[in-house]
This record gives C-alpha cells, structure tokens and sequence, in this order.
C-alpha cells in the first residue's frame, strides 16, 4: 500500500510545476499538426513552422492559463489583482511541495536501497534533516495563505478521508486553486470579456474554426503529393514564356537587374511627363495649399479645391520620397545611375499610389476649374477671392495635372499591370470581427484548423491568433500570431517549363545554345527537425526527366554548294536532370532523337522563379 | 504508531522500555510521544499518526503507562514534561526533545504537523 502512495506522490513530484510569473496569452494555446497518416507534431510558438498540406491543426486551449492570463492582464481592474496574488500563492505553494515529495521519495528510495538501516549513513539523516526544514517551511507558507485568505490553516493539513496526509493537502490546494479560478472566470465573465480565436490563410482568406466562427467550411480535398501542383495552363505560359526566353536571352545574370530596369524604362515616360507637369518638383503645391486664406474657405469652390489639394499632396510627396533618386536621374537625362534597390523603391511607390494619383489629379482638376469659372465673375466674393486670385499661376499645375492624368490613364492601366510585383507578401492581414462567435471563459472549446477544408497550395502562409475581446468585440488583450507555412512533407513531384543551355557531346567546350523545356522531378521535403534537414529543405534537391527542344543540327554545304545534310525542323531531345533550389538551377543531359546526338545541358526552370513573383513577359 | 506495554502485563515494564530505547538508539525518524491512557491521548496518538502515515522519517509512540518508564535516567525529561502537562512530546531524531503540546494543540493536526516538522528539522527546545 505505501508502495502505491510513493508510486502516486512520485508522479505527483514529477509532474512540472506552473510557471510562477503569469504571461498573457503566452501558455493558453497549444497547436499540433496532425498529419494525413496521424502522426502528431507540436507546432512551435514562436517563428515559423511548416505543415503539411494535406494536415490538420488541433488547437488545445489551457482554460486555467486564460482564467490566469485575464487576471494578469494589463489593465485589470482592482478586483483581479488579490485574484492574481492568490494564484502566485498558490503556485508557489504548490511547487514546494512537489520539490518535498520528490526529495521524500528519493530518501525513502536511498534509505530502502541501504537496508533500511535504525542509523542510516550522514548525509541521508541530513537529508532528512533538509526536508523537515522545507515542510517547515511549507507549513508556514500555508498559514500565510489561509491567514491571508480568512480561511483556517488547518483546512490544508487535515487529512481527509481516504487520502493520506500529503495528498488531503494537495487535494485542498488544488480545491482551492479551482475556487479562485472560478472567482476569476466569474470576474472576466462579468466584465463581458470573450476568447476568440482566428485563422486565416495568404490573402486575407478566413478559415473556418468550429465553434469560433461562422464562416463556411470548405470542400474536403486532399491533395496528391505526386501529382503536379502546376497546371496545365500554367505549364503551357511558362513553356511560351521559355521559348521567348530561349531566344532573348543569353545570359543569367542580373536577371532581376533587367526586370527592375526594364520596369524602370516603362516607368520612365510616366515620370519624366509628371515632373514636367509640375515644372520638376512634385512638392510645387504644398504651399499652395497653405496659401489658400481660410476665410475664403466659406466659398464651396475653394473649399473644394482645398480638399482635393489636400488628398493630392500627400500621393505627389509619397511618390516624390520613394522616387527620389530616380527623379533625379530623370533629370540629368539618364536612369544609368539608379541602383536596383532604388529602382524597386520607386516601383513599389509608384504601385501604391499611381491609382491613387490619378483618380486625384483629375479630382483637383475639376475642382480647379470650377474655381476658375468663379474668378472670372467673382460677383460679391471678389473682396474675399482676391488672395485666391493671386494663386492662379500656381493653380494652374493642378489642370496641367488633371492633363495629364487624363492623357497617361490608357496607358497606366498597361503600366500598373506590369508593375504588379508580388504583392501579397506584403498585404497586411485583417480578419472581420463580425464573423466571430466569441465564447465566455467558461464555455472555451478546442477547435481544429483543417488545412484539408481551405482552398491551400503550397508556399501559402497559414496565421493563427487567440484573442481577448470586450463585449463590443473591440480586443482587451492580443496574443501573437502563430505563423505556419503550406508545404508538401515527403516526396512530390513538380513539373514545369525552363530553358536550358545546351552543350552537344562533341569533345568541344560550347557552343551552348537556349533550348525551350519541360521537366517533371522528383524532391523530398523533409520535416525540419534540424540543421541538416532545414539546409536540405532550403537547397530542395531533385532528380527527374526533362524534354527539350534543342537545335542541334545544322544545314551541311559541300565544296560544290550542295546540300548534304539538313536540319530537322523539329528536334526532341529527351534525357534525365538533377535540380537544386526546386526547378530554379537544372543540370542534365540527354538524346537529340531527330539529330541522333548526344548533349548536356545547364539551364532554369521558371516555375520557382514565378513563385517569387519573376515573370519574364507581361501576361504569361 | 508504537504503542508501549503496560506494567500491567508480563514484563512490560521491562519490554516497554526495550522497544522505547531502540527508538532512542535509531537514526531514523524523529517521534512525537503521546503518554497517558484513555480517549484523548489515544486520538492524539491517531491524529499524529494521520500526520506520519505517509512518511518514514516520522514516528509516533502512544505510553498507556507512562510508569513503565520509572527508573531509566535517559526517560526522565519525558516523564517531566508529562507530569508538567504535556500530552504530546516532540522529539528530534537524536531523542533531544523538541517541543511539547497541550490543550486544544494536542488535537490540532496544525499543531501537530509543525511539531514533527519542527523536531524533524533538529530544533531543540531551550
């Protein structure tokens, strides 16, 4: 019978302790992916993890850390701080004597390994010595508790029925523990607070919690790992775009160099011809908004040419600022100067607020030339538009701009198109508050993220996120987003469309000449438990077949001028590939089946490339 | 829990103090000694034994006769603190005594917890 006592103390001892400093919202929820062959893998907290696609994500929430997390946040009122010093309390109290009967269990265990000797060694009648001090010392901190909480001490030391002494006294602090945490879910409930919690994938696509939102759930799909993840439309774009490819460029480097710059040059017109407009400064009517007199403001043409002004201002200086160097390089007459970075800048600018910039300008025009047409016969306002009257040179920039606009607007809408640079990296996640159940703290349940239900590929980022919220749904405390990334765990094949450089085998060093291809390979990604399967999973090796169209052969002229030997219109050349970085850096060689000739080849694949945002041609 | 012959049966002064003198011998467990007979020292006895139950290194010894202990110098302080009121007399594990109760404290599991911890943890009365 002891023998069981120890057995069950000693699981009590081993059990860890709580954390005696309350962190809001850090322990309350527990993400584990669950795999499609079950196997279950805690997801970190903290940084970035990967799942799987075809998983599910079963979120646990830890009802006691958020009855704590309320009491400990910041904020709370009066009535929740004795609430929060209890639990330290308890905590603590709570820990001591686990550490006893761990340090009980062990000298019993010691004492019983020696025979169980009437004068045991030294140290052990010391160690008992030690753990009479600390239940000393425990006992105290007990009557501090109950003194403290107005109960009587001796409701943690009389044994109950049925259990020992050391188990009635962890069975009154856990009763105990239950008592303030259910005064502290009484208080959060009161207080109207709610948990929520939201889940959403790349682009702002909610995805639906059970019994934490009503946002619909989605189809079942699984999806197979070795079939392709690249359509047939799309491999056919990328093939189009190789071809092009294929037969402009010959060399890989500074690829993205000559995206940017030919960007830059697209740019170019739209810049130099608003520069222009605004006689080379894109601050020219900052003062003009100052100078317009308020108590001209009465009068609704000015008051509306003041408004436009005012939303114009700030889209000309936000494209001013991120353009800067290439304004300037504007005009001195050449872009040579610009850097790549200072390229991409401008770019990014000028695609967050081009729109923007015309809608405007056009606005201002209007509003402008309305203002205009009154000046001509100011009538009983001519005392008060006088001040206004003079700004008229200067007001003239705005219909120049409205011009403008009106001239550039076919054309910025190609423009914008191919400025459109991956953005959805950057677009800023929002989830609707109106779409949430919130729960009381009471009626808090785990729910599950079912990546199996959402419309996911690979690369797309899942963001998870518990909540605090007031009655009004407005947040009391945020915790952190959890952030996860879609991937394909295991092997899985890609297909997609490249160029390749090809070498025949002729004992001869080059010449390589660009071939359009497709290649269908084999990698494996491996779950990133280390450092050597988070460098492979970066390199993501692969091992495939590739078909291309080489241009081996050539037209043989003899002595005479006759034809001997021709050039197939078409060749097919087929062989095996290995990658590394995806599909991005391929090196192969194969079989001209036309040219009865051997090559190898080095080239690149598009699709990995596409995926970060590269395209070669607008539209593809 | 120990509980002592009485002068009462075949050599039980004799046994009584045999079996108290290995428990001054041992290394063990410090003891909290209940003497006397009748109800309440008996439930002072089980309640400190409920205080030792799940703990080796706590012993409890019940004396019905506190008589049996007459004539041995080494059982005179306990014989003392009887006569001076004491119903439960905590001793270290050197058989030093630690504290006495009395009272109310005698039945007070409180009491009695701190009077083993106490004795436990070598504190010597002064």
């Amino acid at each position: 019978m002891k023998r069981l006592l120890f057995v069950g103390l000693a699981s009590c001892a081993a059990a860890p302790a709580r954390p005696a400093s309350l962190q809001p919202l850090g322990d309350t929820v527990a993400l584990t992916e669950v795999t499609s062959s079950g196997d279950r893998h805690p997801v970190a907290s903290d940084g970035l993890s990967e799942v799987d696609l075809n998983s599910r994500i079963e979120v646990h929430v830890d009802r006691d850390q958020v009855e704590r997390s309320v009491s400990s946040a910041p904020g709370g009122d009066a009535a929740a701080q004795p609430i929060k010093a209890k639990l330290v309390q308890l905590d603590e109290l709570t820990r001591q004597q686990q550490v006893m009967v761990k340090q009980l269990v062990d000298l019993k265990a010691a004492w019983t390994a020696a025979g169980s000797p009437s004068v045991p060694a030294e140290a052990l009648q010391r160690g008992v010595q030690q753990l009479a001090r600390a239940q000393l010392a425990f006992t105290d901190g007990l009557v501090r508790y109950a003194s403290a909480a107005g109960q009587p001490a001796q409701t943690y030391v009389t044994p109950q029925p049925g259990l020992t002494a050391t188990q009635s006294t962890f069975k009154a602090l856990d009763d105990e523990r239950q008592r303030v945490l259910a005064q502290a879910a009484a208080l959060a409930n009161s207080s109207g607070l709610r948990w929520r919690m939201q889940a959403e994938l790349t682009q702002g696509k909610p995805i639906h919690l059970q019994n934490y939102d009503n946002y619909p759930d989605g189809t079942f799909t699984v999806i197979d790992k070795l079939a392709p993840q690249v359509s047939l439309k799309e491999i056919s774009a990328q093939f189009e775009e190789a071809k092009q490819l294929a037969r402009d460029v010959k060399d890989l480097s500074g690829l993205k160099d000559a995206l940017v710059k030919s960007a830059m040059s697209a740019l170019q017109g739209m810049l130099s011809s608003l520069q222009d407009t605004l006689r080379g400064d894109l601050t020219t009517l900052e003062p003009v908004v100052k100078a317009i007199p308020d108590t001209a403001l009465q009068i609704k043409e000015v008051a509306a040419v003041r408004k436009q002004l005012g939303d114009l201002v700030p889209t000309l200086a936000a494209i001013n600022t991120g353009c800067a160097p290439v304004l300037g390089a504007i005009k001195r007459g050449s872009l040579g100067g610009v850097t790549v970075a200072q390229g991409e800048a401008c770019l990014h600018a000028v695609q967050a607020h081009g729109a923007q910039l015309f809608d405007q300008a056009r606005s201002a025009g209007q509003a402008t030339l309305a203002l205009f047409d009154l000046l001509k016969n100011p009538g009983k306002f001519a005392a008060v538009l006088q001040p206004v009257q003079d700004l008229v040179p200067k007001l003239t920039a705005i219909t120049a701009l409205q011009q403008w606009a009106d001239t550039l607007t076919k054309s910025w809408a190609t423009l914008a198109q191919f400025l459109q640079l991956s953005s959805d990296a950057a677009a800023a996640t929002q989830w609707t508050s109106d779409q949430q159940t919130d729960h009381l703290f009471a009626e808090i349940t785990d729910t599950t993220i079912d990546l199996r239900r959402t419309d996911r590929k690979e690369g797309d980022f899942v963001y998870f996120r518990p909540s605090i919220v007031n009655q009004d749904g407005s947040a009391s405390v945020v915790g952190d987003t959890t952030d996860l990334r879609v991937v394909r765990m295991g092997a899985y094949i890609d297909v997609s469309a490249g160029v390749g450089f090809v070498d025949r085998k002729d004992n001869h060093w080059g010449p390589f000449s660009a071939a359009p291809g497709v290649l269908a390979a084999v990698h494996y990604h491996s779950r990133p438990t280390g450092t050597a399967a988070r460098i492979f999973n970066a390199v993501r090796p692969g091992v495939g077949i590739h078909f291309l169209y080489p241009d081996l052969g050539s037209k043989q002229v003899n002595a005479m001028g006759m034809a001997t030997g021709d050039d197939p219109s078409f060749e097919l050349g087929v062989g095996g590939t290995v990658t590394l970085f995806g599909d991005l850096l391929q090196v192969g060689a194969g079989y001209d089946l036309q040219v009865n000739a051997s090559y190898w080849y080095i080239g690149f694949g598009l699709d990995t490339l596409a995926k970060l945002g590269v395209r070669f041609s607008p539209g593809s | 829990m120990l509980i002592l012959p009485t002068t009462a049966t075949t050599d039980g002064q004799a046994r009584a103090q045999k079996l108290l003198q290995a428990v001054v011998d041992q290394r063990v467990h410090c003891t909290l000694v209940v003497p006397g007979d009748g109800d309440r020292p008996r439930e002072i006895a089980s309640r400190a034994d409920r205080r030792a139950e799940d703990n080796p290194f706590r012993g409890v010894v019940l004396i019905p006769d506190p008589g049996v202990l007459a004539g041995n110098p080494q059982f005179k302080q306990l014989l003392d603190e009887h006569a001076a009121g004491a119903e439960a007399i905590a001793l270290t594990i050197r058989f030093e005594l630690s504290s006495t109760l009395a009272g109310d404290e005698a039945l007070d599991f409180l009491a009695l917890e701190r009077a083993f911890a106490k004795a436990g943890a070598g504190e010597v009365a002064k």
